[in-house]
C-alpha cells in the first residue's frame, strides 16, 4: 500500500504540474495533452493498486521473497550506505578525477559495505579501475575528468 | 540508445541570418593584419563540440582539430569533446564553467545564440571569447520531383488559394527551418502547415513519402537527392544566386525577400587575456588560409566568411540582435 | 543485382586490411554490446575519429561491424547480469536471465549466437537484393503509421510481465512520463526541467536502464544475496541442445523477418523489433505461461530481430542517404567525413561502398558466430565467479559506460537515481521492463500523434483513411481484445464448473 500511495502521490503531482502546460495548439495536442492524461491514469491506476493492497491484507505490501518477511535493516543499512558513496563519488570526480574517485568508492564499497577479506577487496578495486582504464580510456579514447595527478 | 542527442546529423538545426549591411561592409575573406602573440598553449587543449559525432558541428570540429595540428599552427595536442545536449546548453555551460582557460575552445552556430535566446541556456555569447567567423550554410526550398510546384511562385500561388494546404517538414520552434517558414510567410502574405520532426533526416524521408510538401535543408544535405532526381530545388535562400547552383534562383528573383543562412565559428571561454585572445585570433586566420580548410569548405558548401577578433564579436552581436527580434515575434524569446 | 558486383564486393571484403577490420569491427561490437551503459551508438561515435585515415569502404566495414556485432554482444550481460547491454536487448533479460538462474545461460547465448547469425545472413541477402525498392517504401510509413506501430507496440506491454498487470501498467505509464521530460518537439516548451539544462533533452535511455537494472540488481543483492552459491552448471547444459533448436526456429524465422522490416523503416528501430518479436512469439506460443519462466524462444525471437532489424536499418542510410537511428546517423557523418555523397546514387557511384560493406556483412556474421559460440560457455563460467566479487566490477563499468556515451556526469547521477528506484521497485514486486520499453515508445507515441493531427488540421480520420495504419490499428485491437476474450472464456467456463 505504501507503494501505491507513493505512486499516487507522485502521479498527483505530475498531473498538477501538467495542468499548467498548454493542452493543445493550433490543430494538435499540444505540450500538456501527453502528460496530462498519462499522469491521470496513473494517478488512478496507482490508487486501485494501494486499494487492493489495503483490501487484501494488512495494509503492508509484500516485500519480495516469500512474501511475509519484514524489511532488513542491516540490508537496507548496507544500500544506503553504497547509495551515499556513490553520491560522494559523483561529488569528488570533477576535482579528484574519476578514476581515483571511483578507486576510492571501489575501496569503500568491497572493504566496508561487502566486507570481503581485505586482499580480495583491493584486488577486485584495482583490477576493475585497471580495465576501464585500459578498455574506455586508453582503447576507445574517452575524455574523462582527470585530477590533479593527471589521471 | 539515444536518437535525439545524437539526430542532428546534418546538423541544419541552427541558423544565422547574416544582415545584408554587414556582407557589403566587408569582403568575406579578407584577410586581417595581425600582429603575432606573446602567448603560447602549456596544456593540451580541449575542443568542445556542442553536439554529438557525425554531425555537421562534430565533423567541423575534427577537421580544424586535424589541420591545426598538421600545418603546425598549435603545437600541443588537442582533444576533441563532444557534449551534445539541450541545443548547445550542455556544452556552453561546460565551458563557461572553465571561465578563464585558454586551453577551452567551442564550435558555435546559430544555437549558441538562439538557445539563450528563449531561455534555455545559463549562459549568453556575451561570456565568451567570439575569436573567429569562419563560413556560412545557405538554404534552398525543395520539393519532391513530381510536385506540381515548378518555381517557389507556383507553390506560393496555391497557399494562397487554400491556406495550410501546403504542408513544410521543419525541425522544432526557434530552429532555421521555422525561422524561414516564418519569413516565407510574411513575405508572401501566405499560411503553411508546419509539420515538426525531429531531424534534417526525417525531414527528407518525409518529404520524399509525401508526408511533407516543402522543406529548407542546406544545399549540400540535399545535393544528392537532388542529383538523383528525387528532390526538386525551387528557390535558394541566399543574396544572390550560388556559384554551385546557377540554375536556381533565389526567392529574391521571385519576388519574396527571405534570406537565411547559419554562420560557423569558434569560442574561447571568457575573461582570458588580450594576449591569449591574439593567439586563437592568429591561429584560425592562418588556419582558414589553408588549403585543407578551402578544400572542406568546397566539399560541404559552405561559402567562405572570415571574421576575427574584434569583427567576430561584432558580426556575432548583430546576429543576437537579429535573431532576438524574431523569436520573439515567434514568441518564443524568453521575456527580459 | 549483379552477380558481377558481388563479386566486386567480395573481391574488396577479402582484402587482408579488411579482414582485418571487419574482425576488429564485429570484436569491438562485441565488447561494446556487452558492456552495459555503452551501446552501438556511442561506439561508433568513439571509433569514428580512428577511421579518418582509412578507405571510406574500410571505414563502413568496421563501422558497420560494430553495429551488428554490438546486437550480439548485448545479449550477454542481459543473460548473464539481467542488465541489457544496449536498448535492444531489454526483452532477452526477461527469459534469458531466469535461463541463467537455472543454469542454463550457455544454451541462451548460444541460441541468441545462431539466432543472429541467421538473422544476419537472411536480412544481408534481402539487403543485396532489394535495399533501394525497399527504402521506397519506408519513407512512404508517415506519422500515422508510426503512431499505428506505437499503438500495437504499447498493446503489447500488457503481456508482458508474468506478474500484476495491473503493476506492470503503472510502471509502463511512469516510463511514459519519463519520456515527456524536456523541451517539447513541436512548441519548445520545457517540461519537468527544472531549469536543468542537462534534462532539457529529456532523460536518455541508457543511464535510466543501466540505473533499473545493473545499478538496482546490485543494490538487491546487497540487501539480500540472492544468488550466494555460484552456479555450478554442468558442461552439458553450455550449448543448446536439440530440443532448444525445436523450440526456438518458429521464434528465429519470425524474429528475422519482423525485425528486417521494423527495420527498414527509419523511424522505429531494434528496440521496438525485438519488443514486437518477443510479443508475437509470446501471442503465438502454446505455452504462454513459460515466457518470463526461461523459455528459449523468448530469447530467440528478440535476438534475431535485433540483428536483422540493424541490417535492415542500413536500407535507407545506403539506399536514400536518410539515417533512422542514433547509430545509422554517425554512420551517415563517418560517410560525410570520408566525403562520400549519401544519397540515392551512392550505389551506382561508389559500388565498392556498398558492394564491399554487403559481403563485409556475410563474413562478419560468420566470424561473429565463430566468435560467440565458444565464447557462450566461456562467458557463462562467469557465473561461477562468486557474485559478491562481481559487484566492483559491474558497478565500475555500468557507471563508466554510461558516462562514455555522452561524456557526461549528469547521466552517472541519473543512473545512481534509477538505482535506488530499481532497488525499491524490486523491493516491492514491480518490473523495470515496462517502465523502460514506455521510455523508448513513448516520445516516439507522442510525436507521431501531434504530427499526425497537424497534418490533417486536426482530423482523426487520417488513422483510418490510410490503409497502411488503418491495418496496424485493426491488429492493435485484435492484439487488445483477444486476450481479454480468452480470460472472459475461461472465467464463464470456471463458473460453470463452480455450479
Amino acid at each position: 500500500m505504501f507503494a501505491g500511495l507513493l505512486l499516487a502521490a507522485i502521479f498527483g503531482g505530475l498531473l498538477w504540474e501538467a495542468s499548467s502546460f498548454q493542452y493543445s495548439s493550433e490543430f494538435a495536442p499540444g505540450p500538456g495533452f501527453a502528460p496530462v492524461w498519462i499522469s491521470a491514469i496513473g494517478l488512478i491506476l496507482s490508487l486501485l493498486i494501494a486499494g487492493n493492497a489495503w483490501r487484501t491484507a494488512s495494509g503492508q505490501d509484500h516485500p519480495i521473497g516469500d512474501g511475509t518477511e519484514p524489511l532488513d535493516r542491516a540490508g537496507l543499512f548496507r544500500v544506503g550506505a553504497t547509495l551515499i558513496g556513490l553520491v560522494v563519488m559523483l561529488i569528488i570526480a570533477p576535482r579528484l578525477g574519476l578514476m581515483p574517485s571511483m578507486l576510492v568508492f571501489l575501496l569503500f564499497l568491497t572493504l566496508a559495505v561487502q566486507r570481503l577479506p581485505f586482499l580480495l577487496g583491493v584486488g577486485a578495486s584495482v583490477a576493475t579501475v585497471c580495465f576501464i582504464d585500459l578498455v574506455f580510456v586508453r582503447l576507445l579514447g574517452v575524455p574523462i575528468p582527470s585530477g590533479p595527478l593527471g589521471f | 540508445m539515444r536518437f535525439r542527442a545524437l539526430a542532428p546529423a546534418f546538423i541544419a538545426t541552427a541558423i544565422m541570418l547574416a544582415p545584408l549591411a554587414t556582407a557589403l561592409a566587408q569582403s568575406s575573406t579578407d584577410i586581417p593584419n595581425l600582429p603575432p602573440s606573446s602567448w603560447k598553449p602549456e596544456r593540451p587543449i580541449e575542443f568542445v563540440v556542442q553536439a554529438g559525432a557525425g554531425g555537421g558541428s562534430d565533423l567541423f570540429a575534427r577537421i580544424m582539430a586535424d589541420l591545426m595540428t598538421k600545418e603546425g599552427l598549435v603545437n600541443v595536442p588537442i582533444k576533441v569533446v563532444n557534449k551534445p545536449g539541450g541545443s548547445g546548453a550542455v556544452a556552453y555551460a561546460y565551458v563557461n564553467a572553465r571561465r578563464g582557460d585558454p586551453h577551452v575552445i567551442a564550435t558555435a552556430t546559430s544555437s549558441y545564440l538562439t538557445t539563450p535566446i528563449q531561455g534555455h541556456s545559463p549562459s549568453s555569447y556575451k561570456d565568451f571569447t567570439n575569436v573567429a567567423v569562419l563560413c556560412v550554410e545557405d538554404y534552398v526550398a525543395v520539393v519532391r520531383s513530381e510536385s506540381p510546384y515548378k518555381t517557389l511562385k507556383d507553390l506560393v500561388e496555391a497557399a494562397r488559394q487554400k491556406p495550410n494546404s501546403i504542408r513544410i517538414g521543419g525541425t522544432s520552434v526557434g530552429s532555421s527551418d521555422s525561422i524561414l517558414e516564418n519569413r516565407l510567410e510574411k513575405a508572401a502574405g501566405i499560411k503553411l502547415n508546419y509539420i515538426v520532426v525531429q531531424s534534417g533526416g526525417e525531414a527528407n524521408a518525409a518529404l520524399l513519402g509525401g508526408s511533407v510538401d516543402l522543406a529548407g535543408p542546406n544545399p549540400s544535405e540535399a545535393a544528392p537527392l537532388i542529383a538523383a532526381g528525387r528532390l526538386r530545388p525551387i528557390a535558394m535562400f541566399s543574396p544572390e544566386r550560388l556559384e554551385n547552383w546557377p540554375n536556381v534562383p533565389t526567392a529574391r528573383e521571385q519576388g519574396f525577400d527571405v534570406t537565411l543562412e547559419q554562420h560557423r565559428g569558434v569560442i574561447v571561454t571568457g575573461g582570458i587575456t588580450e594576449q591569449q585572445s591574439l593567439y586563437w585570433q592568429n591561429v584560425m586566420a592562418k588556419l582558414f588560409q589553408s588549403d585543407g580548410f578551402k578544400k572542406y569548405m568546397s566539399d560541404n558548401g559552405l561559402r567562405p566568411l572570415l571574421r576575427i577578433g574584434k569583427d567576430a564579436e561584432k558580426y556575432v552581436a548583430e546576429q543576437h540582435q537579429y535573431y532576438a527580434e524574431i523569436l520573439t515575434e515567434l514568441g518564443i524569446a524568453k521575456k527580459q | 543485382m549483379e552477380f558481377n558486383d558481388l563479386l566486386l564486393g567480395f573481391s574488396i571484403a577479402l582484402t587482408p586490411t579488411n579482414l582485418l577490420l571487419a574482425f576488429i569491427g564485429v570484436f569491438l561490437g562485441t565488447v561494446i554490446g556487452a558492456l552495459p551503459g555503452i551501446g552501438p551508438s556511442a561506439g561508433v561515435a568513439l571509433l569514428l575519429p580512428v577511421t579518418v585515415g582509412i578507405s571510406p569502404v574500410t571505414a563502413m566495414i568496421m563501422l558497420a561491424g560494430i553495429y551488428y556485432g554490438a546486437m550480439y554482444g548485448g545479449t550477454i550481460t542481459s543473460v548473464l547480469i539481467n542488465t541489457p547491454g544496449e536498448s535492444a536487448s531489454v526483452m532477452t533479460t526477461l527469459d534469458g536471465y531466469q535461463m541463467a538462474l537455472k543454469g542454463r545461460a550457455g544454451a541462451a547465448l548460444g541460441m541468441a549466437a545462431i539466432g543472429s547469425f541467421i538473422a544476419g545472413t537472411v536480412s544481408v541477402v534481402l539487403l543485396m537484393v532489394a535495399a533501394p525498392p525497399l527504402a521506397d517504401v519506408a519513407v512512404t510509413f508517415g506519422p500515422p503509421e508510426y503512431f499505428a506501430l506505437m499503438v500495437l507496440g504499447l498493446t503489447a506491454l500488457a503481456g508482458l510481465t508474468s506478474g500484476s498487470i495491473l503493476k506492470a501498467l503503472v510502471m509502463a505509464l511512469v516510463g511514459l512520463m519519463l519520456g515527456t521530460v524536456g523541451i517539447d518537439l513541436m512548441l519548445g516548451a520545457p517540461r519537468f526541467t527544472f531549469d536543468n539544462v542537462n534534462l532539457l533533452d529529456g532523460l536518455d535511455f541508457l543511464p535510466v536502464a543501466v540505473g533499473l537494472f545493473a545499478v538496482g540488481e546490485l543494490l538487491f543483492n546487497l540487501y539480500k544475496p540472492v544468488r550466494a552459491e555460484p552456479i555450478k552448471a554442468k558442461l552439458s547444459g553450455l550449448l543448446p541442445t536439440r530440443q532448444d533448436w525445436r523450440d526456438s526456429r518458429g521464434g528465429v524465422a519470425r524474429g528475422t523477418l519482423v525485425g528486417f522490416f521494423v527495420g527498414v523503416l527509419p523511424g522505429a528501430g531494434a528496440t521496438i523489433a525485438s519488443f514486437l518479436a518477443y510479443a508475437i512469439e509470446k501471442r503465438i506460443s502454446k505455452h504462454p505461461e513459460k515466457f518470463g519462466t526461461g523459455a528459449i524462444e523468448g530469447v530467440a525471437a528478440p535476438e534475431s530481430a535485433n540483428n536483422s532489424a540493424s541490417t535492415g536499418a542500413l536500407i535507407p542510410l545506403m539506399a536514400l542517404g536518410i539515417p533512422g537511428s542514433g547509430t545509422t546517423a554517425v554512420m551517415l557523418g563517418a560517410l560525410t567525413l570520408h566525403g562520400m555523397q549519401p544519397g540515392p546514387l551512392l550505389m551506382s557511384t561508389h559500388p565498392d561502398v556498398f558492394w564491399g560493406l554487403v559481403a563485409s556483412m556475410y563474413i562478419g556474421n560468420v566470424m561473429l558466430l565463430i566468435l560467440n559460440l565458444p565464447l557462450a560457455p566461456m562467458f557463462a563460467s562467469i557465473l561461477r565467479v562468486p557474485y559478491s566479487v562481481l559487484i566492483p566490477f559491474i558497478i565500475g563499468i555500468a557507471l563508466i559506460g554510461v558516462y562514455s556515451a555522452e561524456n557526461s556526469l549528469f547521466n552517472v547521477g541519473v543512473a545512481i537515481v534509477f538505482g535506488a528506484i530499481g532497488f525499491v521497485m524490486r523491493l516491492y514486486g514491480y518490473p523495470a521492463a515496462p517502465l523502460v520499453l514506455a521510455l523508448v515508445l513513448g516520445p516516439m507515441l507522442e510525436k507521431a500523434l501531434r504530427q499526425s493531427l497537424q497534418m490533417s488540421l486536426g482530423s482523426t480520420e487520417i488513422f483510418v483513411t490510410r490503409p497502411v495504419s488503418a491495418f496496424i490499428l485493426a491488429l492493435a485491437l485484435l492484439a487488445l481484445l483477444f486476450p481479454l476474450m480468452a480470460a472472459m472464456r475461461a472465467r464463464r467456463g470456471k463458473r460453470v464448473l463452480a455450479s
